[in-house]
């Protein structure tokens, strides 16, 4: 990719298109377990992709500096999503 | 501009020279994820109560394959496994879920009713901080208003003013009206509540102007009931007090 500007994540509108047409009941059920399998296969594939591009060398030479980083956001992801539903709740919502 | 240049993008990942290329790498990423699969499905990876999905077996699987990685025949591959077939994967995600399922499932439910179950436990805590409970405070204020005798109408006088200690026959201090406080269940024994001020810890008494009238006697009546209640707060107030 040449330039630096980041391409719009065009599978998560994926998601939630998929999403939505499985909500509204349109997608018969044979279909959605298939791709229920067939994305479950694709992401496992994915994770093996990832697991061998991952090298603990790698990450044991750089340091823990990026490893505390994804500690970090793991952790405020977490706060979040609990500090909101108890923010909503707290709201009546 | 960006959207063409995500079609290109998306075209030279799905050009058949560029899959030729990738292959080799995806086979090897599906081989791994079709063993862990398998290993899944045969339950093979159930140890009594614990189960290792197989995700982690095969990031524990790649990860012991590291080494493969640099091999230049299998690079493309891994890029686009890593890459595109995840989002797909994603993308794909999304047929099992419906936006319903998002809030009814997954973590959601757990949190909140692992919130329930906190905000059961600190219930007195949240009473005798009547900010945080609008409701609770409407209500304590009605049962007040019922069962009391007057209404107040600033600090000073609330402390002179706290409803008539119910009395018993023989003369035992029964439970406050409106007891149904936190405190009610632990203290409805004879001299047990606990009395600060005069004001009964728990209870949310009326503020000032809160629809309460007052009556003509207020202040006379203040002053002469501060010396029956506030003697000694576990004592019982005497039979003649009215």
């Amino acid at each position: 990719v040449s330039d630096a500007r980041p391409a719009p994540p065009i599978f998560l509108f994926g998601f939630l298109a998929l999403a939505a047409l499985n909500s509204m009941g349109v997608v018969p059920p044979a279909v959605q377990a298939a791709a229920t399998q067939i994305s479950s296969f694709l992401i496992i594939t994915a994770i093996a992709a990832l697991g061998m591009k991952t090298s603990l060398l790698a990450l044991a030479r750089i340091g823990m500096g990026p490893v505390m980083l994804l500690i970090a956001e793991t952790v405020f992801i977490g706060l979040l999503v609990i500090g909101l539903i108890y923010g909503l709740r707290a709201l009546g919502l | 501009m960006r959207s063409s240049a995500v079609a290109v993008d998306l075209a030279r990942l799905w050009a058949p020279d560029n899959l030729r290329r990738a292959a080799p790498g995806v086979a090897l990423c599906a081989a791994i994820a079709a063993v862990a699969f398998i290993a899944d499905t045969r339950s093979l990876l159930r140890f009594g109560a614990v189960w290792v999905p197989p995700l982690i077996l095969t990031l524990v699987i790649g990860m012991a394959l590291q080494p493969l990685s640099a091999r230049p025949i299998l690079k493309p591959g891994l890029e686009f496994a890593g890459r595109t077939l995840l989002r797909v994967g994603v993308a794909l995600f999304g047929a099992r879920l419906t936006f319903g399922q998002l809030v009814d499932d997954g973590a959601m439910p757990i949190l909140v009713a692992l919130y329930d179950r906190l905000r059961r436990l600190g219930r007195p805590l949240l009473r005798s901080q009547p900010r945080f409970r609008p409701a609770d405070r409407l209500r304590h204020r009605r049962v007040w208003r019922r069962g009391g005798n007057g209404c107040v109408r600033g600090p000073a006088q609330a402390r002179e003013f706290r409803p008539r200690p119910r009395l018993h026959r023989d003369g035992r201090q029964l439970p406050q009206h409106g007891g149904d406080g936190p405190l009610s269940a632990a203290a409805t024994g004879p001299g047990l509540l606990p009395v600060r001020d005069g004001r009964v810890p728990g209870r949310v008494y009326p503020r000032r102007g809160a629809g309460c009238r007052r009556r003509p006697d207020d202040g006379r009546q203040g002053t002469e009931r501060r010396h029956h209640h506030q003697a000694a707060p576990g004592r019982l107030p005497a039979a003649r007090d009215r």
